[in-house]
């Protein structure tokens, strides 16, 4: 009876939890930027008008100064185009405006667009446009789908700010984006972005080539290899090349630099990363707040797009990577920010020391392996052989091959009174390593040896072996006394 | 003896003269359907066995005026009618023998009607241009994936299985039924005339690989009757009754 009464007063308190939890989150209210705007009543027909100037990647239009909405006019061409890939290779691409990926486009939060695509009478497939930043049937690839040689008009309203892809929506879809029919607009929010001192304009995507990635001549599209998402080239602004060397991005030590970077795919999702640099602010997946700070390497989803920004500290080469690296490395997507200006040790002093590297006991593997091949060996002949294995493995990078080291690095070990005057203390060195001045044959060696790791049975091998090599003659080294040597 | 009367009537047949070619009886097996719908028949047909020239439509133009460049009305062809023309019985030098192009659908239409027979269904070009046998997809692939296509001479092309030439690598070909492709502006599902493309497509699609095949359909889907297009021409079927050759 007492439990029911525990159990019933459990209840009760919980439903009061549940019903306070609910009662406090429903007293919020649901907001939206694009809401507003959608519910703004603003006169389209008074609205300032203007038209769109496209510029070429990596340029980006200038930010937008405007307080207010305009209604403004872009017009997109659509050709297909003949293009260079890479060095020797040509493509058909399909393309926004001649260019891969094409211009990008700025607008503001709350302007109205009237959207012109044309498609070049020379073209041979139907063509159109799906804008992410539209709100409507299909993002606007419905009121743009356009037969060769013809033009279609439909306006949107910008409702929500960010950085959004557009991309061609024809069957097959794929192909169209394949061939570069991808870009991004930008819909600025209205207090703007901060201001920078360079921006650009970086797209990332994959061409599905019949040939090899670098096979020469006119390729074709290769429809298994892109239902396999299994593309030749990868790459950045429409070519192998196309941001690197001469055509790299450029800006001076010192300049604030924000990247427009798009993922058209159609198949693959990057791992964008600049090599030798940190994003100090990532407006994630393109949204329209910085909400990622000291970024690495930032993913784009295909038909998705991130801003980031950063400040360049010191002059260099920063590497644009999709950190997938066999894109990068064999397939073709890098490009490259050149810092300009000068150097600033404080942050970044480039290579101070070059020295030569000799890797101690860097054949530890293989000579274990060879002694559990080989019997431990029982008498000195097979102390001597197993001795001069492990010797050539382990010592003779730094002692030399016939001992005699190097003067003022690597102390000698033929003839050497230091070795041969002590034998307790020779094991306990090669067991445990040796720091700090020596003196061998009348001279001082402040190097350091590393305890090499090597067994018992292999100390004893080569203890044995040093000591009757190189003019030196001495007492075997048993097992015993390695084993004993603390 | 026997060989070489057969060979002699062989060459001199009307079938390899012909401008037509007898297509059998065929079922067409839809690319896109909806559910319930079925297999189409086909034929049997006589099709022409090369598209449509220029000096035969000059000899259109000549009997019926009124769809001369100069007098056609703009609800009948936009205005890029015939621009290849220099004048309104004039094609352009030397290419007497190129497929016409830059023609409207309405105007293909009456030009098939006026020599007593008329354009082809899809179902009818499907079969016809053997387009979806595997072995032409990759080539009618790159055809279409190449822009601004070099008219040429008709007849050049290899025949196809039925003995027809240049249904594809020369020009796109107008149908009787082209908008039925009811392929919308948004090809990837979700419009209001139930698309057949991409999500839609895919279960609807008799074999979503088949993408000269989506290309062709997105191509008829994007034009109107009065469109003209710079490769757009076309070519005319007859029926074929039983007992009449």
């Amino acid at each position: 009876m007492k439990k029911n009464l525990i159990y019933l007063t459990a209840l009760i308190l919980a439903g009061f939890v549940v019903f306070f939890y609910y009662h406090k989150t429903s007293s919020e209210k649901w907001a939206s930027d694009s809401a507003d705007i959608a519910a703004d009543n603003i006169d389209l027909e008074k609205l300032p008008k203007e038209s769109l100037k496209l510029v070429p990647p990596p340029q980006v239009p200038p930010p937008i100064t405007r307080k207010s909405p305009a209604r403004v006019a872009i017009e997109l061409e659509v050709r297909e185009v003949v293009k260079e890939l890479s060095e020797g290779v040509n493509y058909t691409f399909w393309t926004f405006g001649g260019t891969v990926p094409g211009p990008m486009l700025r607008i503001r939060e709350g302007d109205y667009v009237d959207f012109t695509l044309e498609n070049h009478p020379s073209n041979k497939l139907p063509h159109n446009i799906d804008l992410h930043a539209v709100n409507g049937q299909g993002g606007g690839a419905e009121g743009s789908f356009t037969a060769p040689g013809h033009k279609s008009t439909f306006s949107f309203r910008a409702l929500s700010p960010g950085l959004f892809v557009y991309h061609c929506a024809t069957a097959p879809v794929g192909m169209h984006v394949g061939n570069g029919m991808y870009g991004l607009i930008l819909v600025e929010p209205k207090e703007g972005l901060p201001k920078v001192d360079r921006e650009f304009y970086v797209m990332q995507g994959e061409v599905y080539t019949k040939g090899k990635f670098g096979e020469r001549g006119l390729q074709s599209f290769d429809m298994d290899k892109a239902i396999r998402e299994a593309p030749e080239y990868v790459i950045f602004n429409g070519a192998v090349g196309s941001i690197t060397g001469e055509h790299s991005l450029k800006a001076d030590v010192g300049q604030t630099v924000r990247m427009f970077v798009g993922n058209g795919g159609p198949g693959l999702t990057s791992s964008f990363h600049m090599i030798g640099g940190i994003f100090d602010h990532v407006y994630q997946e393109g949204g329209s707040l910085p909400i990622l700070k000291n970024i690495q390497t930032t993913v784009i989803p295909a038909g998705g797009a991130t801003i980031v920004d950063f400040k360049l500290e010191v002059p260099g080469n920063l590497i644009l990577v999709d950190h997938s690296l066999f894109r990068a490395f064999n397939k073709g997507a890098i490009g490259m920010l050149k810092s300009v200006g000068e150097p600033n040790p404080r942050i970044y002093t480039g290579k101070t020391i070059d020295n030569i590297y000799l890797p101690e006991g860097q054949a530890l593997k293989p000579i274990s392996m060879e002694q559990k091949v080989d019997a431990a060996p029982t008498n000195f002949a097979g102390r001597m052989k197993a001795g001069a294995i492990v010797f050539n493995a382990n010592c003779a990078a730094c002692h030399q091959q016939s001992g005699q080291g190097i003067p003022g690095a690597f102390p000698p070990l033929a003839k050497s009174d230091f070795l041969m005057a002590d034998k307790a203390r020779s094991i306990k060195i090669v067991k445990h390593g040796l720091e700090g001045n020596i003196t061998v044959n009348g001279k001082t060696f402040a190097s350091v040896m590393p305890a090499l790791g090597l067994s018992n049975d292999d100390i004893a091998s080569v203890l044995t072996y040093v000591r009757n090599s190189f003019g030196n003659k001495g007492e075997a080294v048993t097992v015993e006394e390695v084993a004993q040597t603390k | 003896m026997k060989n070489l009367t057969i060979t002699l009537f062989l060459i001199f047949s009307p079938e390899v003269f012909a401008v037509e070619v007898g297509l059998p009886q065929e079922i067409y097996v839809p690319v896109f359907r909806d559910p319930g719908e079925k297999d189409l028949i086909v034929g049997p047909l006589f099709v022409d066995t090369v598209p449509v020239t220029n000096l035969e439509f000059l000899s259109f133009l000549k009997k019926y005026p009124q769809f001369q460049k100069s007098k056609i009305p703009s609800l009948f062809a936009d205005s890029n009618y015939l621009s290849r023309w220099p004048n309104d019985l004039t094609f352009a030098k030397g290419e007497s023998r190129f497929p016409v192009t830059e023609v409207s659908w309405f105007i293909a239409n009456r030009y098939c009607e006026a020599q007593g027979k008329r354009l082809p269904t899809i179902a009818e070009w499907e079969v016809a241009s053997d387009a979806q046998s595997p072995e032409l997809e990759s080539k009618i692939l790159d055809w279409y994936g190449r822009p601004g296509a070099k008219l040429r001479n008709v007849g050049k092309g290899s025949p196809n299985k039925f003995g027809l030439k240049d249904m594809h690598g020369l020009i796109w070909e107008w149908v009787a039924n082209f908008s039925e492709s009811i392929m919308s502006g948004d090809s990837r599902g979700g419009s209001p005339t139930d698309s057949m493309f991409c999500g839609g497509a895919a279960l609807k699609a008799k074999d979503p690989r088949l993408y000269a095949a989506f290309m062709r359909f997105a191509f008829r889907s994007s034009l109107t009757a009065k469109y003209t297009s710079n490769n757009l021409g076309f070519r005319c079927v007859k029926d074929k009754k039983e007992g009449v050759k």
